[in-house]
């Protein structure tokens, strides 16, 4: 078994439009959550999101390669250049028929449905654009960054709701590890803003109307977000073979499913899959130092989370840090799991934790040191991030600091 | 709050509402309309939070209002339930908000008066047969 090593990053997000001004949001405790500008929010009972703001297409591609991109492809592919371009890829014909392509999405580009779908409903036409298939389709991230890059070995996509990408970081670190793979770029892409979807997520009656406070006495649920994050994976020793600097090892995985309810989250399952991927990274409880929480600010979410990471550290957990990084970067659904990861490795690799923000007062409920609205600077040698999905799907990565 | 049982023609609009919200439920829920009863808890009927939310959404069809969340988790019991159904009808006859939360209103164009027929007929989610395609919903993700 190979170990697994980060050897590149790209983020396109709420929180700035690279890696660096991911980081330096995150360090410094911005969240990118405000009111939404690319929907009209007169229809909705909430108006606030976490937009890439200023995003236009053509700053990234050529008209006609934008026009076959809906918006959730376009941020995938765009992650993916800058995580391909910082691990310096030397691309050869064996490595590119090798290495996998395997991304998360929980809508895919179901927003350009709408449109023709209106027409079609209500205008009396009896056509829909011919690209409605291949925009929509979830597995248009994957290929397109497939096409991107000339890469032609095993390439899917995931879409366990918020889980994933980290369900999908999870399959190409098994691949990497057990030597399926000679590399991957993993990650989650999400576009989210379309109004019958955030109808859709009106009518769960989960979504702030305020801002998300995770863990705090006053949340009032959750703020939809979008971007996407990529990773470039590889084994550790190919990394330094070739001269990469490995930015955070991935040392374990675990998963597990609630098998109860279809929306109602319970602790049991969450803290298997905690524990699962502690026994995957060989780690003992006391080795993690920061967790990269679910948190999203729903108020069974945050309790049921809490509860579930005291049964799985006991007495250890008063020492942990956990924050929620969706206080910033909003719930990206698909793509949250990858902005979590990123912000993981960022946690371990420049010792700077990322705070949960807008935190206002305690909530008995969540008796964690959630690292409140200010970074924190701690070396921590392992950490965990969460991802539990509708459905009761739980993914949980665990990451070894580099030396 | 107890339910009298009078059919007579001047059936008055609390009565209306407390017989309308029970068929609501037991028919979102799926039960026999004889089980629930003002003194029903949520919980002895088995409803949980997915079925609240498919409570609500049928409750905003049958008496054409708007439940905001807010005042949605305050809900506790039937007869709030129906308390709070009284008061965004009130408010829609006057044309304001209504109380302080603000509960925002739909158009006022169904009659408070309605009839069986139209939960059945605005509400998909009382067609065993799309119960399914319910959006998943509630508080987990």
């Amino acid at each position: 078994m190979r170990r697994v090593v980060i050897t590149g990053a790209g983020v396109i997000s709420p929180l700035g439009r690279d890696l660096p001004a991911f980081a330096a949001s995150l360090a410094a405790g911005r969240s990118g959550i405000g009111p939404l500008t690319i929907v009209d929010t007169t229809q909705l009972r909430f108006s606030n999101g976490a937009e890439v703001s200023n995003y236009t297409a053509d700053e990234y591609f050529e008209a006609r390669d934008a026009s076959l991109m809906e918006r959730f492809a376009q941020f995938a592919v765009i992650a993916a250049r800058e995580a391909i371009a910082q691990a310096g890829v030397a691309w050869t014909q064996e490595l590119r028929e090798e290495a996998a392509v395997i991304t998360g999405s929980c809508l895919g580009g179901r927003g350009v449905e709408e449109a023709g779908y209106w027409e079609l409903f209500h205008n009396g036409k009896n056509r829909v654009h011919p690209l409605t298939i291949p925009l929509s389709m979830t597995n248009a991230g994957t290929s397109h960054i497939s096409m991107a890059f000339g890469i032609e070995g095993p390439s899917y996509t995931i879409s366990t709701a918020c889980s994933s990408s980290a369900h999908a970081i999870g399959q190409a670190f098994h691949m990497v590890r057990s030597g399926a793979a000679p590399m991957a770029i993993t990650g989650g892409s999400e576009a989210p803003f379309f109004i019958g979807g955030l109808k859709a997520w009106e009518a769960m009656r989960v979504i702030s109307k305020d801002t998300c406070r995770p863990f705090s006495a006053e949340r009032t649920g959750m703020v939809l977000g979008e971007g996407a994050a990529m990773l470039v994976l590889e084994p550790l020793e190919t990394a330094l073979a070739r001269g990469a600097t490995p930015l955070v090892e991935i040392a374990g995985f675990g998963m597990s499913a609630d098998a109860g309810h279809i929306t109602n989250p319970v602790a049991s399952g969450p803290a298997r899959a905690m524990r699962l991927a502690l026994r995957d990274a060989d780690l003992a409880p006391e080795q993690i130092g920061y967790i990269n929480a679910h948190g999203t600010a729903t108020e069974a979410n945050d309790r049921t989370e809490t509860a579930a990471i005291r049964s799985v550290f006991g007495t250890q957990t008063d020492r942990l840090a956990v924050s929620s990084t969706k206080s910033m970067h909003g719930h990206a659904l698909g793509a949250a799991g990858a902005f979590e990861a990123v912000a993981s490795m960022l946690a371990l690799s420049t010792g700077l934790l990322p705070p949960t923000a807008n935190f206002l007062t305690a909530d008995p409920a969540c008796d964690l040191d959630v690292i409140p609205n200010q970074a924190r600077a701690a070396v921590v040698e392992a950490c965990l991030s969460n991802s539990f999905a509708f459905g009761g799907l739980n993914a949980v990565l665990a990451f070894k600091r580099i030396g | 709050m107890t339910m009298v049982s009078t059919n007579g023609p001047q059936k008055d609009l609390t009565q209306d509402v407390e017989e309308r919200v029970i068929k609501v439920i037991a028919l979102t829920k799926r039960l026999p309309r004889e089980s629930v009863t003002l003194q029903s808890s949520f919980e002895s009927l088995g409803i949980d939070s997915l079925d609240r939310l498919n409570i609500l959404f049928d409750l905003e069809s049958e008496f054409d209002i708007e439940i905001n969340d807010e005042d949605a988790k305050r809900v506790e019991n039937i007869p709030q339930m129906i308390t709070g159904v009284l008061t965004l009808l009130a408010a829609k006859t006057e044309g304001v908000p209504a109380g302080p939360t603000g509960a925002r209103l739909a158009s006022s164009e169904t009659s408070v008066h309605g009839s069986e027929s139209s939960a059945d007929r605005s509400s998909p989610l009382l067609d065993p047969a799309t119960d399914a395609a319910t959006k998943p919903a509630s508080s987990g993700e």
